[in-house]
């Protein structure tokens, strides 16, 4: 189980339109269970790229994305489910409360009739809760979900793909609007949800290299598109790491 | 507070919102009381006798009257009709401007910020402001042209008016959202309240007040046109005598450059405002956080439009003279004292009650069918990213193009037209009015609507959609609750608005305080006419304090 990769990229190109530059160029890797991947780069690098096309959002224009192996163009509901995703910004639906955002991580268990009725049922609560103090926000269970700060947003969104159980984490850029303090609170949340289930993989976008470092056990640093490296954090240094932002400017 | 864990502390089933139920019964009381006034027997509600002439119209969409002699007719009314909305629109801005420095609250308070009896005087202007704001365009037009003959003044005014007092209003708000420091700075240094506000102020909120302008240039067009439908001049007027005479191919004519002017103006104002709900800012106004300082699309049509001002005086050979000109002044006096005090009719309480309940239903029952279509075609008539993607974008596109044009034809062709087809297959009573109310007003909330769903944050759905939700998962948990909010309060400030419009309709007789109105004026009874629009303006106000009260509760 734990050599057998969750995510494969093989020889993926793409571009979002045919006269437009490459967004990603020639990226090969594979992530296993129980790895932290961090994607590291200056902006418009193909961070969001790598992960759109993990989600099968975004169709490779040559080569193949596979999530357990199966090719992210043939990807079922049943196949997404095993995907849970933290897009950048708020993702939330700001008039629902947090118990149902959280809740909605299980739609794709849901079938459409079942989708009709209300999705927090009271026995749901307690596994909401639940997840909602994984978090460290029970007690806002029922408030509605555009009266919380931004730092609490993005920590149900969180807890949205925690209550989804997802073999595969992506996340874009989770940290990017926390200050230092709640970074590091946030990154601990999302580490912690890898180690403690066995099977599960996390790839991150970030920028902040010292974070990166810290929480993740391997760093892909792109440029322009292309993969400039792939190795372990114990290998990586800092200021290689802040000499990618420098070759940039 | 319990040492107990967070966990068992928290309730299992939500909170309880009792002032969402309570207005969810009070708008289904509303509703059925409506309903049960205008009469619910389906089988006596068809007049079978006039599906031919209602065919007939429709059958004249495509043939209408061609000939050189009356399109040049059409373009020289239409000319008239834009003439009066621009003039019309200029004055409002003007109006609102100087309102709005006098509703905003900050002009009122003194240099620390602190408000005191100034704050009544506040109160007062405010309240003063509200009356014109609660009377339609019709009874405006009725009142001046009494006063001031058949002169394309009355039109102006008659825009101009109740425009400028809701301009007033939101302009006021505007300047309210602005933040004080500027402002403060230059009080603190001793400048005067109005000039500190002229320039601390109004720059910052300058181009939401002109965009907000634009939209209502965009309502001052189909405001002309009902206006000349009740003598005014222009394509309403034209339209009125060829409908007179039946003549469905020469109404097509004048109803095709109707749309066609409308159409225009409403994609125009929709560029200026750049997908910004204007809506939305009469609602609850906010300073918009996106657009640029500068904005060439709104300085470009700024000047255009302040160049169209003087042709259009010259055009439609308006002179201000004639306002206090001795004969105006005579007749005004004459009025005021024919009018006041106001008094009942032969009816009594009795009557005038049965009329303001009657338009109270009418517009209820007019607006939950609109607002229930509209919800629904609004998907379908919102403009999609990449409309050239695929086949599927294509014939989507295509479907939503003709949907738009449908919705533009709606809220195009004036509601006393619509009320006018209705009279044929309808029986007498509220539901001609309620139809061509609620047709009227589905082309406004559809447009309004669309936008919302084009505005739509769509990353929630994608979000779901990526994490395996069914399209169903997605729309319950994503799309409905996103838009429900908006959709809800765009139906509720239309029915504020509707209240209003009810008055359009009494040129077909349909029942209610438009139809007494039209009734009275035949009969020269001012002083019931003026009770009938004191009727007017409290219902109005009823009903802006309700729908301000419940999306205040739905926020």
């Amino acid at each position: 189980m734990s050599n057998h990769a969750v995510l494969s990229f093989d020889g993926v190109s793409i571009n979002y339109s045919p006269s437009g530059p490459w967004a990603l160029r020639d990226v090969s890797f594979s992530v296993s269970a129980g790895e932290r991947v961090a994607l590291v780069g200056p902006s418009g690098a193909g961070k969001t790229t790598i992960l759109s096309a993990a989600n099968g959002l975004v169709a490779p224009t040559e080569g193949r994305v596979r999530v357990h192996g199966t090719d992210t163009a043939s990807l079922g509901r049943e196949g997404r489910r095993a995907i849970g995703s933290i897009p950048q910004g708020n993702a939330l639906v700001g008039s629902l409360r947090v118990a149902q955002n959280v809740a909605s991580g299980r739609l794709g268990y849901l079938g459409p009739v079942e989708t009709l009725r209300e999705l927090v049922r009271p026995r749901d609560t307690e596994d909401i809760v639940a997840i909602l103090e994984q978090v460290g926000i029970p007690e806002k269970l029922w408030d509605r979900a555009d009266q919380l700060s931004g730092g609490q947003q993005q920590r149900v969104a969180i807890a949205r793909t925690l209550y989804q159980k997802p073999d595969l984490i992506l996340a874009d850029e989770p940290v990017s609007a926390l200050d230092p303090a709640r970074s590091d609170a946030v990154m601990e949340i999302l580490t912690e949800a890898v180690a403690t289930t066995p099977g599960r993989a996390l790839v991150t976008s970030m920028h902040d290299a010292p974070l990166a470092l810290k929480h993740c056990d391997r760093i892909i640093a792109l440029r322009r598109g292309e993969v400039l490296f792939d190795a372990p954090s114990e290998s990586v240094t800092e200021p290689q790491l802040a000499m990618l932002y420098e070759l940039e400017s | 507070m319990t040492a107990a864990p967070l966990a068992s502390a928290v309730s299992t089933s939500p909170p309880a919102r009792w002032g969402r139920r309570f207005w969810w019964i009070f708008g289904a009381v509303l509703v059925a009381y409506s309903a049960q006034r205008a009469g619910l027997d389906l089988g006596r509600l068809f007049n079978t006798r006039g599906f031919s002439q209602f065919s007939d119209f429709f059958e004249a969409m495509f043939r209408p009257d061609l000939s050189w002699d009356f399109v040049k007719l059409a373009i020289g009314e239409a000319g008239v009709t834009l003439g009066f909305a621009i003039l019309g629109t200029a004055l409002s801005v003007l109006i609102g401007i100087f309102g709005g420095v006098l509703l905003t609250e900050r002009v009122w308070l003194n240099v620390a910020g602190t408000s005191g009896a100034s704050h009544w005087v506040w109160r007062t202007l405010r309240g003063l402001f509200a009356i014109p704001r609660a009377m339609h365009e019709v009874v405006f037009g009725l009142v001046l042209v009494n006063i001031l003959g058949l002169d394309p003044l009355v039109a102006v005014l008659a825009i101009g008016i109740p425009f400028g007092a809701v301009t007033a209003k939101v302009f006021a708000e505007l300047l309210d959202e602005v933040p004080p420091d500027a402002e403060q700075t230059l009080r603190a240094a001793g400048a005067g309240r109005f000039s500190a506000l002229m320039f601390g102020a109004i720059p910052h909120a300058m181009s939401d007040i002109l965009s907000y302008g634009f939209y209502r240039f965009e309502c001052a067009i189909r405001s002309a046109a009902v206006l000349g439908l009740v003598g005014a001049g222009g394509l309403g007027f034209q339209l009125a005598l060829s409908f007179q005479t039946l003549r469905y191919n020469e109404m097509w004519t004048l109803l095709w450059a109707l749309i066609i002017l409308s159409g225009i103006a409403d994609r125009w104002s929709s560029l200026v405002r750049r997908r910004r709900n204007a809506a939305s800012v009469e609602m609850h106004a906010s300073l918009s956080t996106s657009a640029p300082a500068k904005d060439p699309v709104l300085r470009t049509s700024a000047v255009l439009f302040l160049l169209a001002i003087p042709v259009a005086w010259w055009r439609l050979d308006v002179s201000a003279a004639s306002l206090w000109s001795g004969r105006a002044r005579r007749l005004s006096t004459e009025l005021w004292r024919d009018a006041f005090p106001p008094a009942l009719g032969d009816d009594g309480w009795r009557g005038l009650l049965g009329d303001t309940v009657d338009t109270l239903a009418l517009a209820v029952l007019s607006m939950v069918l609109a607002w229930s279509i509209a919800s629904v075609v609004a998907f379908i008539a919102s403009r999609i990213e990449n409309p050239w993607g695929s086949p599927a974008n294509i014939v989507r596109s295509m479907v939503g193009t003709f949907t738009r044009l449908v919705l533009l034809i709606a809220r195009a062709v004036p509601p006393p037209v619509w009320a006018f087809l209705m009279v044929f297959i309808l029986k007498p009573g509220l539901w001609p009015g309620v139809v061509a109310l609620a047709i009227y007003n589905l082309g406004v909330l559809g447009r309004l609507q669309a936008e919302v769903v084009e505005n739509l944050d769509d990353r929630p759905g994608r979000a779901l959609r990526a994490s395996g939700a069914s399209a169903f998962g997605v729309a319950n948990f994503a799309t409905l609750p996103a838009v429900s909010g908006r959709f809800t309060a765009l139906g509720l400030y239309r029915w504020e608005v509707a209240i209003r419009e009810t008055v359009t309709l009494s040129v077909v007789g349909a029942a209610g305080l438009g139809r007494t109105i039209r009734d009275q004026a035949v009969r020269f009874d001012y002083d019931g006419i003026l009770a009938s629009i004191v009727a007017l303006v409290l219902i109005t106000l009823f009903v802006d304090a309700i729908s301000s009260s419940i999306r205040r509760t739905i926020r």
